[in-house]
């Protein structure tokens, strides 16, 4: 490897880039280049500058407390950001406490929707369960029998003369 | 706490500060806080997508650089072109001569803000960060002969900008031509 050679890849190089031979190649070659190893170092000055200038700032204490929350508290976090940031979110998530409230909530809705369906179900212990054809106990004789209005022997119909 | 943010603190934010550090480099302060708190934001957001195992600091720097380019385009009508951006590294040899001295941080600053925004990115990513090359190519999305290229030239024209503000007055033309004559 030349001088011009070694300068093509220079930057290659000092990143690493190299495949194993070029790198040695290169490393022989600065080894009897002073030119090239003095080019080397300067290059290499140049990037610890640059290293040295980026880690004078820090970021601000509020702006890290500010992200963190994020990952903490999502809801307290949309109070300091804009609402239009979350309206193309996909989807939405409760903590476990408001979920569970939520669950609780709809459990109860829907049992006490479905409680008048429950009291007139055949299976209720509430309704007496009476197979048609049966006389059912105190009734007179001569009783009307109502039976056709029972739609299927759920509530038998009778009239007591008076 | 649950597993999802008990990762993200433990895998995300540990680079938390390179992130800003390297957002102050590309704007100014005001903007930087804007450019890092967006990029966790999406982060966050995206979290379930980031591969466990691999480089989460080169993932937050694609965001990065995709909420940098969003913040650009709302500005401007287009991003800054660079003329005759070819994919070819030239030969230089400007590095001889001694241009950094201890006292330059400023210096140094100024004229990295004075590099057209892409050769920044790309010395920046390359020079503080790190990052391969093949990185560099996937975080501002281009190939890798033009991160090859950016690099090249972004250090070409800083090391001038610094040699141009008042340290040596050596001719680059100068150099080259005796080099050449040497070899």
């Amino acid at each position: 490897m030349d001088c011009k050679d070694f300068r093509e890849v220079l930057d290659l190089y000092v990143d690493r880039e190299l495949s194993a031979e070029a790198a040695m190649a290169a490393g022989l070659h600065l080894e009897d280049c002073a030119r090239c190893r003095k080019a080397e170092s300067e290059l290499r000055k140049m990037r610890n500058a640059l290293k040295q200038v980026a880690a004078k700032h820090e970021p601000p204490p509020e702006l890290v407390r500010e992200i963190e929350r994020v990952t903490q508290s999502r809801w307290r976090f949309l109070k300091n950001v804009s609402p239009a940031r979350w309206l193309g979110r996909d989807r939405i998530t409760l903590p476990a406490p408001v979920f569970a409230l939520l669950m609780f909530a709809f459990v109860a809705v829907t049992l006490l929707a479905i409680r008048p369906l429950w009291i007139n179900h055949p299976k209720s212990p509430a309704v007496a369960k009476q197979t048609p054809g049966d006389k059912p106990t105190g009734i007179r004789a001569d009783s009307i029998d109502l039976s056709r209005f029972d739609h299927g022997g759920r509530v038998r119909l009778t009239k007591e003369a008076r | 706490m649950p597993r999802r943010t008990k990762e993200f603190e433990e895998i995300a934010i540990p680079h938390l500060t390179a992130v800003y550090r390297f957002a102050r480099q590309v704007s100014d302060e005001h903007r930087a806080d804007e450019l890092t708190q967006e990029t966790y934001l999406r982060a966050w957001k995206y979290f379930d997508s980031f591969r466990r195992g691999t480089n989460c600091r080169s993932w937050l720097f694609r965001i990065l650089h995709n909420v940098w380019r969003d913040h650009v385009r709302r500005q401007r009508l287009e991003l800054p072109l660079i003329e005759n951006e070819l994919a070819t590294i030239e030969p230089y040899y400007d590095w001889e001569e001694e241009f950094l001295h201890d006292e330059m941080s400023e210096r140094l600053q100024q004229a990295l803000l004075q590099l057209p925004e892409v050769y920044r990115w790309a010395i920046l990513l390359a020079d503080v960060e790190e990052l391969a090359y093949h990185e560099i190519a996937r975080i501002m999305d281009c190939p890798i002969g033009t991160v090859m290229s950016r690099i090249n030239r972004g250090r070409r024209n800083l090391a001038r900008l610094l040699r141009s503000d008042g340290s040596s007055s050596t001719c680059n033309e100068g150099t080259a031509e005796n080099f050449r004559k040497d070899a």
